[in-house]
């Protein structure tokens, strides 16, 4: 009896476990289809805009303006891309913009890597003091420096040249430096004494022990970087003063019109394209990317 | 250890100078005077507080140096003029800075800078296209820098006279110098251009305002269309607004909703329609504005009337339905409007829609008038070609303004743009281009709105940007609220633009 009412005790525990179980992985089910629901909802707003502009680019002038819209032209127009490609030297824009955009990050990287190893491993007088007026310069809006920085370099005869777009960025930039130096504050000191004790510099430090043991918090720095100069519209519009020397930013605008004739078709064939490469480049680098906004807590 | 440390900044920055360096870069050539003035205007910008607004300050900065930098090129330019040879022997490139427009550019590209570089072959022509919107920045940056530019137009986002007059070269000298033939220029589009005895710019084109409508709208409801002539007295706003009840259904369905009419609105058109104008007269002698005339019975239930389109008559789309039309790319374009009553642009932004795959064929009426009896007016919009003020390139200047002005591009552009001419000889040639209308009733139209046309405001009045600005975020109280009123918000909107007219006057004397 005993034993019977013991068993059945524990086939009762047993069974409402059971059902404490299914009930929670229901809930945990339900949950995750929640999530999974919201998640698809917020896919299908964020790929809208990508999919309107796949659709139109292979539409014709004025099927771009149909309400509804045609999502699926029924004569596609392949020809839309070419047209956009070779209506202007687009090759030349492209070009362009990898020197400019590629040449920026590879001055950033350099810069902002160094600048930040001597904010967080050096040990200066005035060093904090240094640093919280380099955030400071973060607070001055662009345009308040426009008018000074374009005489300075009107002054210097670089006009008309990517110099102005290109040079600043080997004097680093105080919100690289700032994710850069929270991410070097985070790497042990000690392995900056053992590398001292090996013989190692503050250079040899830098480049042998900072910079290998930081390449998730540089790819990002690279991907930001390159993402931001990649699609810059304001500098190369207001320094650059010849159509050869365009970047793909300007270049996209010389679809557009005013008055409504901007030739969207043509305008979202080069955007798909224009796209392409950061597209790319994310996808490569998303791991490094995602790993470096994680540790440096970029991230909301 | 220090010393590395140093060692190695020194070497980045050299890097980063070495390979900015090896960017290819056209030499510029800065005059050592604008340097000089460069210089003076960049201790006044260090030595001022840090701004409130930013984008005010940063014009009134630009301005200076422009002012300056117009100031000294002035007297070049009036040496370059007297003792100019006819035409230049050397080699010499010159500016045409453009707007972005895919079909005007293939013309520029594609047409004249071949054509007029083949005629003359010691002038090259450089080519520079901006987007509309940011041509002010540039211009401005560029006259301030030193930069070259030459030849443009004054009323692609500069602001037309009234705010770049300063800019643009006088060309009377010159075309007394050569006895050039204006002739074939429509004399009322030439005389827009004309300040104080000055010509200041040669007409590229010029368009009325029109009823635009949706010819296969009107066909599928079995309705009659609008009529050609401009003086009609059938022609009124209550006889549109008929129109507009009978082809507006299913309003709102973004889907199947079909709007009988939408009205373009800056600050002059609603007057307009009732032949009044919402500046003094004073503004065509002096440029400045001192009042407006919002508060007029007239035009206040004019303002009433375009509100009473959306909200109470329910044929005009709403601001939020209009957006999402236009977002699509346009909303005559969407086959969903009836008529549009707006800037003659239509002609060529439209051109060619009948020849689509499910397109449809379009027409262009009269403005109505408010009341039978009423002599309507319509706004006329104008773009000169200039020549900037004190440009080294005078001469190649001019005869690349006289080549691009020349009946033969202006038929190219006419021909490749859809754009009405400004030379009398093209305009028959023109109205043949519109199959779906013909020729004849084109011409009747077109020929009526040149009769009842103002040139538009910004070219006469000092601010009108900002005046237009100030106007249109002011007047969303009461175009996106159902229950407001014109005679509630027109006095305060009146107001204030008046005290703005004030300021600008007290800034400019």
């Amino acid at each position: 009896m005993g034993q019977r009412t013991l068993s059945q005790y524990l086939g009762a525990v047993q069974t409402a476990s059971r059902r404490r179980l299914s009930g929670r992985r229901f809930r945990k089910n339900v949950v995750r289809m929640l999530a999974t629901a919201v998640a698809l909802m917020g896919l299908v707003a964020i790929l809208f805009p990508i999919a309107w502009m796949l659709s139109s680019s292979l539409k014709t002038k004025f099927g771009v303006f149909k309400v509804p819209p045609i999502w699926i032209p029924r004569d596609p127009q392949w020809s839309n891309y070419v047209d956009a490609l070779t209506f202007n030297p687009f090759h030349l824009y492209l070009k362009n913009t990898l020197y400019y955009a590629g040449t920026v990050t590879l001055g950033q990287l350099l810069s902002c890597s160094f600048i930040a190893f001597g904010f967080a491993r050096l040990r200066a007088p005035g060093r904090d003091m240094f640093f919280a007026i380099m955030l400071s310069t973060m607070m001055l809006p662009s345009q308040v420096t426009i008018i000074p920085q374009y005489i300075l370099f009107a002054k210097l005869g670089w006009l008309n040249s990517f110099k102005p777009l290109i040079v600043p960025s080997f004097f680093g930039s105080a919100y690289l430096i700032f994710l850069l130096r929270q991410f070097y504050m985070g790497i042990s000191r000690e392995i900056d004494d053992a590398a001292r004790i090996d013989g190692c510099g503050y250079f040899g430090i830098w480049w042998r022990i900072i910079v290998p043991l930081s390449k998730p918090a540089l790819g990002a720095v690279a991907i930001l970087t390159f993402m931001w100069n990649w699609n810059n519209y304001m500098g190369p519009l207001i320094y650059i003063n010849s159509n050869e020397k365009f970047t793909l930013s300007l270049g996209l605008q010389m679809f557009r019109a005013p008055f409504g004739g901007t030739a969207y078709h043509w305008l979202m064939a080069a955007s798909v394209v224009t796209v392409l490469p950061c597209v790319v480049i994310f996808f490569i680098a998303q791991r490094q990317f995602i790993q470096g906004i994680v540790i440096t807590g970029l991230k909301g | 250890m220090k010393a590395k440390l140093l060692t190695l900044m020194a070497v980045v920055t050299v890097l980063g100078i070495v390979f900015a360096a090896c960017a290819p870069a056209t030499p510029m050539i800065i005059e050592k005077e604008v340097i000089k003035e460069v210089e003076v205007e960049k201790e006044v910008i260090v030595e001022k507080e840090v701004p409130v607004e930013v984008e005010k300050i940063v014009e009134k900065e630009v301005e200076k140096i422009v002012e300056k930098e117009v100031i000294k090129r002035v007297e070049v330019e009036k040496e370059v003029v007297v003792t100019a040879a006819p035409a230049p022997q050397e080699t010499v490139r010159i500016v045409w800075l453009v707007r972005t427009n895919p079909v005007e550019n293939k013309w520029e590209q594609e047409i004249v800078k071949p054509a007029f570089e083949a005629r003359h072959p010691n002038i090259k022509l450089d080519i520079l296209i901006v987007d509309q919107d940011d041509i002010p920045i540039k211009l401005e940056g560029i006259i301030a820098a030193g930069e070259p530019l030459d030849v443009w137009c004054s009323s692609w986002g500069a602001g037309g006279p009234p705010e770049v007059g300063h800019l643009m070269m006088d060309l009377t000298p010159l075309i007394e110098r050569e006895e050039y033939d204006m002739g074939d220029f429509v004399p009322e589009i030439v005389q827009i251009f004309v300040r104080q005895g000055k010509l200041l710019g040669l007409p590229l084109l010029s368009v009325p305002t029109f009823t635009y409508y949706n010819m296969d709208i009107f066909d599928e409801a079995g309705i009659p269309y609008p009529p050609l002539d401009w003086d009609d007295d059938d022609w009124t706003w209550d006889a549109m607004l008929d129109l507009a009840k009978q082809l507006t259904h299913d309003y709102g369905d973004p889907v199947e909703g079909q709007y009988g009419l939408w009205t373009q609105i800056r600050i002059e058109d609603p007057g307009f329609i009732w032949g009044k104008n919402v500046f003094n007269e004073e503004v065509f002698d002096t440029g400045f504005a001192d009042e407006v005339y919002l508060e007029d019975p007239v035009i206040e239930r004019a303002y009433q009337l375009r509100h009473d389109l959306m909200y109470k008559e329910k044929v005009m789309p709403e601001a939020g339905i209009m957006d999402a039309l236009n977002q699509l790319g346009g909303a005559f374009q969407s086959g969903k409007m009836a008529m549009l009553l707006g800037g003659g642009w239509g002609h060529w932004v439209y051109r060619g829609i009948e020849e689509e795959e499910d397109g449809f064929c379009w027409g262009a009426a009269p403005v109505p008038k408010g009341e039978p009896g009423i002599f309507q007016l319509n706004e006329i919009y104008s773009d000169p070609w200039v020549i900037t003020k004190g440009t080294p390139n005078v001469e190649a200047a001019w005869t690349f303004l006289k080549y691009v002005t020349s009946l033969e591009a202006s038929r190219s552009y006419m021909q490749s743009t859809g754009t009405p001419p400004t030379r009398r000889s093209l305009l028959e040639e023109y109205f043949e281009l519109y199959p779906c209308m013909g020729a004849e009733k084109m011409k009747k139209v077109y020929m009526g709105g040149v009769e009842h046309g103002v040139e538009q405001m910004f070219q006469w009045v000092k601010g009108y940007p900002e005046l237009h600005s100030t106007f249109n975020n002011r007047m969303a109280e009461l175009w996106l609220d159902p229950d407001a009123t014109a005679a509630e918000v027109l006095p305060v909107v009146d107001a204030e633009l008046e005290d703005l007219l004030k300021r600008i006057r007290e800034e400019h004397e």
